[in-house]
């Protein structure tokens, strides 16, 4: 599905639970939860934590539908849900951390169409990179992860952290330099 | 040349930090239903605190939500947002029995936060609200587990009319019990 089929999608199934609908509020947790779950984990120690934070967001989004504005996209707004909960989580003091670059190491898997030394490179060249991420500013984290986790585009990041489209553009541009900056200082 | 570097350390970046997704869990899917349809069938705004409770008990809320029945924390860790202020109630407990409880008044009843350890693991607990007028109200149960509980329950009685209240174990026997002013 292209990603404006999917966005369509998550608008009609999201009118559907708006409505009312018990079954529309599942199927839309269930479409959305890859998304919110991604954003909560790299900021939450556990899976089960993270989860939590999606449960919480979408209950939080039934008590709120009436004020859901349309046009500013669905996706966003329950990611800008999210983000407050994970916010108040740290808050609260549960556990919270920077990304922690080893986290990631258990997710590498040998891909079918590399020999192992091949992937060993690839591991390598990765962990690199999540130690140059781990470097950058909690904020300039955030505009990337929204960017290559989430999957939003610069007018939904602005939608969630309240900041015009331009400003998010110019944002991950100087946190992408930041972040290869990073990268030639390791290497 | 610019877009095609962005778009290329935006690859390797979305790589290297992407999070693996675990497989849905079924239980959290059917409570989000049986959040959605109490949601469509209650006039009253359903507090932060119960939803969380409801989606918590995952399976237990897709099977049926009695009337003013307590949602479980059955963790331990912190991880409640600031809230509204709490009242501390002086607990009594059975031997072997440590527990700490605060008190939330809400404008539909009484919620109950109850951190308890050295219940039995396995075993069946019942609270219930005491009223001033000599009547109980439910506010739900939980499991006992192995080390520290951190309980959050809930009954339809009002702080005003709030007598105390009492968690018995499957035998009857008092575990943790308050009474109030």
């Amino acid at each position: 599905m292209t990603i404006e089929k999917r966005r369509t999608s998550v608008e009609e199934l999201f009118k559907r639970a708006q409505s009312g609908s018990p079954e529309a509020w599942e199927e839309l947790y269930v479409t959305t939860r890859p998304q919110l779950f991604r954003f909560a984990r790299l900021r939450l120690a556990t899976d089960d934590q993270a989860d939590d934070a999606v449960s919480e967001t979408i209950a939080r989004a039934m008590a709120a539908a009436g004020r859901y504005r349309p046009g500013s996209g669905v996706v966003p707004w329950l990611v800008g849900i999210c983000r407050n909960v994970v916010f108040e989580t740290y808050r609260s003091g549960g556990r919270f951390h920077s990304v922690d670059p080893a986290l990631f190491v258990e997710q590498a898997s040998p891909s079918g169409d590399r020999g192992p030394a091949e992937h060993a490179v690839a591991e390598e060249e990765a962990g690199a990179v999540r130690e140059a991420f781990g470097q950058l500013t909690e904020e300039d984290q955030e505009i990337l992860a929204l960017r290559v986790v989430v999957g939003l585009d610069a007018e939904a990041v602005a939608e969630v952290v309240g900041k015009r489209a331009g400003a998010v553009r110019m944002a991950q541009s100087r946190a992408l330099v930041r972040l290869r900056g990073h990268l030639e200082e390791a290497t | 040349m610019n877009d095609d570097n962005d778009n290329d350390i935006l690859r390797r970046l979305g790589e290297a930090i992407e999070p693996r997704v675990p497989p849905l869990d079924p239980a959290r899917a059917a409570a989000v239903r049986a959040l959605a349809a109490r949601t469509a069938t209650d006039a009253q705004v359903t507090p932060i605190a119960s939803r969380r409770s409801l989606l918590r008990l995952g399976v237990t809320a897709a099977g049926g939500i009695a009337a003013g029945a307590a949602g479980v924390f059955l963790v331990t860790r912190d991880n409640e947002p600031a809230g509204p202020p709490m009242e501390v109630a002086t607990v009594r407990t059975a031997d072997g029995v440590v527990a700490s409880a605060n008190l939330i008044n809400h404008t539909w009843g009484t919620e109950v936060l109850l951190d308890v350890s050295g219940l039995e693991p396995g075993a069946d607990y019942a609270m219930v609200l005491q009223g001033a007028d000599g009547g109980e109200v439910s506010a739900g149960g939980f499991v006992g587990v192995d080390g520290e509980m951190k309980c959050r329950n809930n009954g339809a009685l009002l702080r005003a009319d709030l007598k105390g209240f009492a968690v018995t174990g499957p035998d009857g026997t008092e575990a943790v019990s308050a009474e109030l002013s």
